[in-house]
This record gives C-alpha cells, structure tokens and sequence, in this order.
C-alpha cells in the first residue's frame, strides 16, 4: 500500500507490505503532497538480506530498504545526510555522540537523562537526519531509532557533535577538521557517485564550521556527562533556550 | 605515472582529504589524508608526470633544494603507491 510520510521535513510516499515498516515509521505519516516516491522492490529486499550482517525477518528489510533510498535521495537533491549516532535534545539544542559499536554510547546518553533530567530528550538513537535549511544545520529525528527504539519526530538544531572513546578520567577537548571528517565520513553512508560524494564533502565542510566538534573522553560515572555538558555548553550557564 | 582514475580530493582548512568514487569506491574504504604539500603533489598527479617533473615543481612551488624536494617527491609517490593509488 501507497503512504505519505514526511521525516526531516521532507515528504515522500512509499509503496510498502510490512505492517512492521507501517509500524515504524507511523510517527512520520503525512497528509499532503509528496515530493518523491520510493518503490521497494524483491530486489531491494535481496539485497538488504545480502548486505544484513544478521538473519532478520524480511520486514526489517523493507524498513532498512525505504530508509537507504530515502536517504540517497535527500542527499542528492536536499543539503542532507544521515549520521550514525546518538543524538539527544539539550534545552532544545542538538548533542550529537558517536563512537564505534559498544563504546557505550547508551551509557553516555543515559548520564545525560539522569543528570539533566527534563532538560534533556532523545532526538534519535542511532540514524537521524543532518540537514541544511536555510543555511542552518538541523539533527531531524527519523523512523530508524535503533535497538532501543528511542526517539522523536522533532528536530533541533546542531549544536555539538561528539566522538566518544572510554577512558579511565573524563576529559572533553577539541579535535583537528581532518579528523572529524575522516571519523564523519566513517558513520555515514558513502555515496560512490562523484557528484552525490561531492555534495557530501561540501555539506560536511560547513558542517563543521557550524558545529562545535569534540573528543569525548569518558568513563561511565556521573561526571562524565558533567564534564561533557561543561565543555559544550560551559561559557553560557543559564542562557534562555533556543529553538 | 599519475593518480588513477575514481578518486576525489576535498580541501579541509591546511590539509585534504582523499576518498574513492565510482566503480572502485566499494572496494576501496580508506581515506587518504594528505597535507599542504602533499595536496600539492597530489595535484601535479592528476597529469603523468616523471618524478624528476614533480621535484622540479616542488623546487619552484616551496623554494626547496633540489635534492629536498626529489627526497620528498619519491617518499610520497611510494606511499601514494602503497595506497593504490597510482597508475603506472
């Protein structure tokens, strides 16, 4: 059946099967027009199965399968793109934490939650959306929110992006523009065509001019999500929020 | 020799980076970061060149001495080449 969705302002339709990608993506229908349309196809799903490092059951297929074209699509045509990680919401501006699998970035997260309370919420768990409006980067939450299913259709503003490694003491500090889009680079999805890569690398360009980006060194007590919030946020204690 | 095709080179403040597309991209992963004069290098690449021609362009882009810049030439071809990112 034919849906219209719209997931980081950007509405398409879907032509799916599963009740399980109704499922998940249902906090994203749209009553409107969309822009484009993703057809999955059995070879879609093929190829899914193919590239699925587990034996998943062939719904979770159509979902991974409508959010890969999806994203090509808006990378092409929408100053976006997807970046695995852990995106949280702080008084309304966007932390993003990434790091290999099983670093701990659920533990992170979850210092956050306890230390700031109410201050703090989920964007997206595991692949929201960065996108350009206006000339202003945007962490948009989707439909594919990871194993703990966490997230909102909101969307914040970029303030901070993280890459986090443990450690025995907690430290937060700058990193080098080749580092950071080495380490980005290595948590999206690389496009093979030249233009598509070449839109990425421009986007990531004022990316990281917009975004403050930081090493995260932490270890899993309460001050490592203080130590964090302090470098990111330090200087502006008790500021008003902004959207 | 020269830099082969499907690879894409992107400025980032003082230093680049190197990353495949095309047909080869799947194959290969890596990024290549590269500083100043190794961009530069890089660049002189995406024509065939003889690498007494690139220690001749180094001389003249960084004021070096000859034997500098050849010494620096070779030692980035050969990790260029390691990389696989050279042809011929």
């Amino acid at each position: 059946m034919i849906f219209t969705f719209k997931i980081a302002d950007i509405p398409f339709s879907a032509d799916i099967r599963y009740r399980y990608t109704y499922d998940t993506m249902r906090d994203y229908l749209f009553d409107g027009e969309p822009d484009f349309h993703i057809e999955i196809t059995d070879e879609d799903l093929a190829r899914e199965r193919e590239l699925s490092p587990h034996d998943l059951p062939e719904p979770m297929h159509e979902s991974t399968a409508v959010y890969r074209k999806y994203i090509y699509i808006i990378m092409e045509r929408y100053d976006a793109f997807f970046f695995h990680c852990s995106s949280i919401s702080v008084d309304g501006q966007a932390v993003m934490f990434t790091a290999r699998s099983g670093t701990g970035k659920s533990t992170h997260r979850n210092l956050w939650m306890k230390n700031f309370g109410d201050r703090v919420k989920i964007i997206n768990d595991d692949k929201p959306v960065i996108r350009k409006v206006d000339g202003v980067f945007y962490v948009y939450g989707t439909p594919w929110r990871g194993k703990e299913g966490l997230g909102e259709n909101v969307r914040c503003k970029a303030r901070a992006l993280c890459f986090l490694s443990r450690s025995e003491t907690n430290s937060i500090g700058e990193i080098d523009t080749v580092s950071v889009v080495t380490r980005a680079l290595n948590q999206t999805v690389r496009p093979s065509e030249p233009k598509l890569m070449s839109n990425l690398l421009e986007l990531l360009d004022g990316f990281i001019t917009q975004v403050s980006c930081y090493d995260l060194r932490v270890n899993m007590d309460d001050d490592a999500a203080i130590t964090a919030y302090n470098g990111i946020f330090g200087n502006e204690k008790g500021k008003a929020n902004e959207d | 020799m020269k830099i082969k095709d499907g690879f894409m080179l992107r400025r980032f403040g003082d230093d680049s980076i190197v990353v495949a597309v095309g047909e080869g991209a799947e194959d290969f992963n890596r990024l290549i970061t590269l500083n100043e004069v190794g961009s530069f290098i890089y660049k002189q690449l995406s024509e065939d060149k003889t690498l007494d021609e690139l220690a001749a362009a180094i001389v003249e882009a960084y004021e070096v001495d000859e034997a500098v810049a050849r010494a620096d030439a070779e030692a980035f071809v050969l990790n260029l080449d390691k990389a696989g990112l050279l042809d011929g």
